[in-house]
């Protein structure tokens, strides 16, 4: 009886830790989607704003 | 929201340069960014801020299409990253506002990455603190998660 009992209470821990990973991974998936750093291709992105800035296409913006 | 850990001198010289990418320019969310471009610009004022046109953020879009359906998009260039790392490469991060659909909630994240930027501004390595951030934001929200779903079976 003890060890039906051990064998269900270790299924559950299994479940519940699978279950934070998981949600854990897909946290961190919608927050990268939300704010990050930037990868390769946002750096092509940084270029082609660069390219505007110099050729004067944007200006900075003055608050009135 | 906790304290710089590392600082360097370069005080007067601007941080980031910040760029609006918005192709829609309709609807509650873009509404509330234009509506509070002052308070942004307030918090960062030594930093350039562009803001581009319609046509403008169209035709980066265009370009780039990963960033479809993610504006309008608060991109923050970060000009001393370059200086830390020693890497001639671009570095930065990116908001994409337009992934949320309620203002409210677009707005406190806003204002969260923006006090973020302003209270580390100074770090050597702001990069290696949003991914910081990330990880943690990522831990706490699970926990909140699964919290809220132990207190749903209660």
């Amino acid at each position: 009886m003890n060890s039906v009992s051990e064998i269900i209470t270790s299924a559950f821990g299994i479940i519940l830790l699978a279950a934070v990973g998981y949600e854990l991974k897909q946290r961190r998936r919608r927050l990268r989607e939300l704010y990050n750093v930037l990868d390769a291709e946002d750096k092509h992105v940084v270029a082609d704003l660069d390219e505007m800035v110099k050729h004067g296409l944007i200006t900075p913006y003055i608050a009135h | 929201m906790e304290a710089p850990t590392q600082s360097y001198s370069v005080k007067e010289l601007p941080r980031f340069q910040f760029f609006l990418i918005d192709s829609g320019w309709i609807g509650p969310v873009p509404e509330l960014i234009r509506q509070n471009l002052g308070m942004i610009t307030h918090l960062h004022n030594n930093d350039p801020f562009f803001i581009l046109s319609r046509e403008q953020s169209s035709e980066l879009l265009k370009k780039h299409p990963h960033l479809i359906g993610k504006d309008p998009i608060l991109l923050a260039r970060d000009l001393h990253g370059s200086k830390t790392t020693g890497a001639k490469e671009y570095h930065g991060f990116h908001l994409n506002l337009g992934i949320i659909k309620d203002p409210e909630k677009a707005m406190d994240v806003l204002q969260h990455f923006l006090n973020f930027l302003a209270v580390h501004r100074k770090s050597r390595s702001i990069e290696a603190k949003i991914r910081q951030q990330l990880h943690r934001d990522g831990f706490e929200g699970a926990i909140e998660v699964l919290r809220g779903g132990a207190e749903n079976l209660i």
